[in-house]
């Protein structure tokens, strides 16, 4: 993936050069200060201000693509920045009387800082809104980068078992749950490698998502196997939503690299049925029983 | 038994392996929208251009580092499962001739442990029968290493059921897999990629399966081209020396069980000082009571797992005098008590058995197992 930060070079660049210039007319119209004048407790202060300014300029460049949000943060930070750069300056030189360019610059550019800073965290509110709509099926109530899942794309099963011991003792919750695998995946992987398993893993898992309802939660257990926590359900619904994703899945047409030969996919699904026993541990337990006997027969099978 | 003035032991230091293969192959689940390679190879002494190096050869403490770091930034990409899955028959010569034309499971273990030091660099398979049952342990043979170890013994252990699901029918209760670790990125695609039943923090890194498993044929084997692997093999790792020290304090400490053994009985043994035993295994990261504790604890898992004998039974015969001594001991080696590791066993049941050699008592290693090269 190419680095996000190449996108925003010219907004460095830009904001660097603004910065020389601020530096340059402090030195040239200012006079530098003897060091026993420097008051090393503001330097440290306001220069640390400025450099947390920076950095949180660069982690927002590097985590965002170009666009109006990343424009915002980019002009309220940016602002902020010269504003603490030019009060850290005041520290080394001393300005004639009159130099009213920079206090214009330490008052007027702070306020309008925050202020473009507040619209942009405004708007990226609303962005995260609707990116929350498209992870919904992916995180649910839960959020944890560490869970996200390099290889299908989806999050890892730590995120299932947290929201089952989340919702655990709420009535109701969680009655199903599917444990899903891709039957030969194994043998794919054998025979073309890693990249075309993980493209499998991460177009399947797609698919997957697709056909699921908003409030159902796919995750990643391990290799192919997948789980699918499906809130209030019965188990005829749960069946009918196994056999839709087992006809999802048999319709894909997943393609090989090279000579683009149609990769024929068949998914078994275990189905298992919360119990009044149940623990979230013994539902998963019985999840993966299921999937294991639906593997050995027709590719469906039920373990209430 | 032979002493061992003089002997030339092979060290974690030593470089003999090739850089390309089959470190190469672990690099390559570096997931492609990443360009990190300088991170994995970070404090490895190892560089990118290594790898493309014929000549290039390292040593087990720079497999470790990589595998380490790999652990530590790619744990969650299941890189131990995805490697281990097509690690074998791998690239090594002769060693992967033999490997994949093994007529049966007992040569390809054969094929294991005479080229352990190439195919699973730091971590040792020991094959042990005991009743209907095989036991292989991956032995940890580097003290400072436990982190690459356990991730180590997850490649081995899915390399072995990767060719053991090539090779048989319906092997998935036929295995039972335990695993030290309770790390859960480890064990949990250890029950998927295994397919197999899995139980973590057992203390130990193992496949259990029965013994008629050894001589089952297997759809790929052939006997010839095997044999003929097997004898060039030998001949290349005749260059190596035989054993690493950890390796052979170990298994004099099986040889001696139930016994204990003193500092002076080994050094005696090896006809070397006190002195130089210590030496030699803290130069791999270990110390003599690892060692001696590590052989007790398989003793006593397999007495809990196979013998079902109470605490008190291998108390005694470890001379430990009671079960609360053997409960101690068996918490300072494991951080848990026997009966938290019976619970977590409860419910397992052992791969089944056909009882082909129902003559057989007690536990051995598997004859013909270890090697004789190089001595």
């Amino acid at each position: 993936m190419t680095s996000l930060l190449s996108l925003h070079i010219h907004k460095l660049l830009l904001l660097s050069l603004l910065a020389l210039i601020v530096l340059i007319l402090s030195a040239c119209l200012g006079n530098t200060k003897p060091i026993a004048d420097i008051d090393w407790l503001d330097v440290i202060g306001e220069g640390s201000t400025a450099l947390a300014l920076g950095v949180w300029l660069l982690m927002i460049l590097r985590s965002r693509p170009a666009g109006r949000v990343t424009n915002l943060l980019t002009m309220g930070l940016g602002f902020m920045f010269l504003a603490m750069w030019q009060d850290a300056l005041d520290e080394f030189f001393r300005l004639a009387a009159g130099q009213y360019w920079e206090s214009m610059i330490e008052s007027i550019l702070m306020p309008l800082g925050l202020g473009l800073l507040t619209y942009g965290v405004w708007h990226w509110h609303k962005e995260q809104l609707s990116i929350r709509m498209q992870l919904q099926k992916r995180e649910q109530c839960f959020r944890e980068h560490l869970w996200l899942d390099g290889l299908g794309q989806v999050s890892l099963a730590d995120q299932v078992r947290a929201s089952l011991r989340r919702d655990w003792q709420r009535p109701g919750q969680y009655q199903a749950l599917l444990m899903t695998e891709l039957r030969g995946f194994a043998d794919f992987e054998r025979r073309h490698g890693d990249r075309e398993a993980e493209r499998m893993l991460r177009e399947t898992g797609e698919l997957l998502l697709l056909n699921l309802r908003q409030q159902d939660m796919l995750c990643r257990f391990a290799r192919d196997r997948m789980v699918v926590l499906l809130p209030e359900t019965t188990p005829a619904t749960a069946f009918t939503i196994a056999s839709e994703l087992q006809q999802a899945v048999e319709h894909f047409s997943f393609r090989a690299a090279g000579d683009g030969a149609r990769i024929p996919l068949r998914l078994d699904v275990g189905i298992a049925v919360r119990q009044a026993a149940d623990s979230p541990d013994t539902l998963m337990e019985r999840g993966h029983e299921a999937l294991a006997r639906a593997s050995l027969g027709n590719g469906l099978s039920l373990v209430s | 038994m032979t002493h061992h003035a003089r002997h030339k032991w092979l060290s974690r230091e030593d470089k003999y392996l090739s850089a390309g293969y089959p470190l190469a192959q672990l690099l390559d689940l570096i997931p492609a929208d990443d360009v990190a390679l300088h991170r994995v190879l970070r404090g490895s002494g190892i560089f990118p251009d290594d790898l493309m190096n014929p000549a290039c050869l390292i040593s087990v403490r720079q497999v470790h580092a990589v595998v380490r770091n790999m652990r530590a930034l790619y744990g969650r990409h299941e890189t131990a499962h995805r490697w281990g899955n097509r690690l074998w028959p791998g690239y090594s010569g002769a060693l992967s001739q033999a490997l994949a034309a093994s007529p049966d499971l007992g040569a390809f273990l054969k094929t294991l442990s005479l080229g352990r030091y190439i195919l699973c660099p730091g971590v040792s398979p020991v094959v042990r029968l005991n009743g209907d049952y095989c036991l292989l342990y991956w032995r940890h043979l580097s003290g400072s290493d436990r982190s690459a170890c356990d991730y180590l013994a997850a490649v081995f252990s899915t390399a072995l059921m990767a060719v053991l699901r090539e090779n048989c029918e319906d092997i998935a209760d036929r295995v039972l897999c335990l695993v030290r670790s309770r790390e859960r990125s480890l064990a949990d695609p250890l029950r998927v990629y295994l397919g197999c039943p899995v139980v973590t923090g057992a203390a130990a890194d193992a496949l259990i399966f029965p013994r008629s498993l050894l001589n089952q044929p297997w759809k790929n084997g052939s006997r010839r081209l095997f044999e003929s692997g097997l004898s060039q093999a030998v001949s290349r790792l005749n260059a190596l020396p035989a054993a690493t020290f950890p390796e052979a304090v170990a298994a004099f400490f099986d040889e001696q069980l139930p016994q204990s053994v003193s500092l002076q009985s080994v050094a005696g043994h090896f006809d070397l000082s006190p002195a130089s035993v210590k030496r030699y295994l803290r130069g791999e990261g270990l110390g003599l009571q690892d060692l001696q504790d590590a052989a007790r604890l398989r003793f006593s898992l397999e007495s809990m797992l196979i013998d079902e004998s109470s605490n008190e039974d291998i108390a005694r015969t470890l001379g430990m005098g009671d079960g609360t001594n053997f409960r101690r001991a068996f918490r300072r080696w494991t951080g848990q008590y026997p009966g938290e590791l019976r619970e977590r066993l409860k419910g397992v049941t052992l791969p089944r058995t056909e009882r082909s050699r129902s003559d057989h008592t007690g536990s051995e290693l598997l004859p013909g197992v270890l090697p004789e090269y190089g001595r």
